[in-house]
């Protein structure tokens, strides 16, 4: 099976198959990472301009570095440009013709991605990438492009920003 | 991440495994298991397959760009469109040659000359344009060979 690293460098040449493998293997990976971080809103639209970036920047993709890294880093700062530009207002991603079972666990979901969307943006980042994308502290520094330390003292800020949320909860 | 891209299932490893390492948490213990409940209700409806296929669309012109211009599909366009120019200027040098007599019969020579001429330049013009444009078309409609997948 072929790399992600070969296979970028095959993109760079225009070849079809290759794009098409990169983006089976990370379409779920960067279409939720983008979902969770943005609450659902604009996901096509970022997702498009993830992809459209990295191809077009694919013969610059350095040899040396790892191809995941690289697609989330581009993902991260497009998301984090959307995050300056977008209003506020997070989206209800119910269905209304749902039934009560299922607005219920919409719900719960919809709640958990607004909670997800009110930590500042440099937490969610960690959190969204250590538990979401199960991404080790040191891949997740790689992608945010800060220490190790960093990674670990947002973490805790998120984790004790959600045990508050929690806690109003009960 | 290259044999497995990171997957979504996810665990609650990661937070007690930083539970562990973390020294704050040790000294003031967060509720990990409600938190890593509260973070597994954020489910995503999102049909990837389709948003895959939708993006692959767009992405296919910019491939296309990065792959260069297609020399090949180029050079092979061209071959196929050579071989019909000779019938093609010998049809319009014999309507040409047959407008000028004709035209030469009821105007005087010079006029004809310049008209027909004139229509013969515009011809050739065309007909480079036309051969010019074979590389551009062939490069917007992007990648010739079938896909797989």
């Amino acid at each position: 099976m072929a790399t992600d690293e070969a296979l970028i460098g095959e993109v760079a040449h225009g070849d079809e198959p290759a794009l098409r493998e990169l983006l089976r293997r990370y379409e779920r990976p960067l279409s939720h990472f983008i979902y969770r971080y943005t609450a659902g809103r604009d996901v096509e639209d970022l997702y498009q301009e993830t992809w459209l970036r990295a191809v077009r920047a694919a013969a610059r993709f350095e040899p040396g570095k790892r191809f995941s890294t690289w697609l989330f880093q581009i993902a991260v700062n497009l998301c984090r440009d959307w995050r300056r530009r977008a209003p506020p207002e997070a989206s209800d991603a119910a269905d209304e013709t749902a039934g009560a079972d299922e607005v219920e666990r919409i719900d719960a979901g919809v709640d958990a991605l607004r909670l997800l969307a009110r930590l500042p943006a440099p937490q969610r980042e960690v959190l969204i990438l250590r538990y979401f994308q199960d991404l080790t502290e040191d891949e997740t520094a790689a992608i945010l492009e800060c220490p190790k330390g960093t990674v670990k003292s947002r973490m805790h800020q998120a984790l004790a920003r959600l045990a508050a949320s929690v806690r109003e909860e009960r | 991440m290259n044999e497995h891209p990171p997957q979504d299932a996810p665990p609650a490893a990661p937070l007690a495994a930083h539970a562990a390492e973390c020294e704050a948490c040790q000294s003031a213990p967060l509720p990990i298991d409600r938190i890593a409940m509260l973070l597994d209700g954020a489910e995503v409806s999102l049909d990837t397959t389709v948003l895959s296929a939708r993006v692959m669309v767009r992405l296919r012109r910019e491939l296309t760009l990065a792959g260069g211009v297609p020399w090949r599909a180029v050079v092979s366009a061209l071959v196929r469109a050579l071989p019909a120019l000779p019938a093609v200027v010998a049809c319009d040098t014999y309507a040409l040659r047959t407008a000028y007599v004709l035209g030469k019969a009821i105007l005087p020579a010079p006029l004809v000359a310049y008209v027909v001429l004139s229509y013969g330049a515009l011809l050739l013009l065309f007909f480079g344009l036309t051969y010019a444009a074979v590389p551009v078309l062939v490069a917007r409609q992007g990648p010739t060979r079938t896909v797989a997948g």
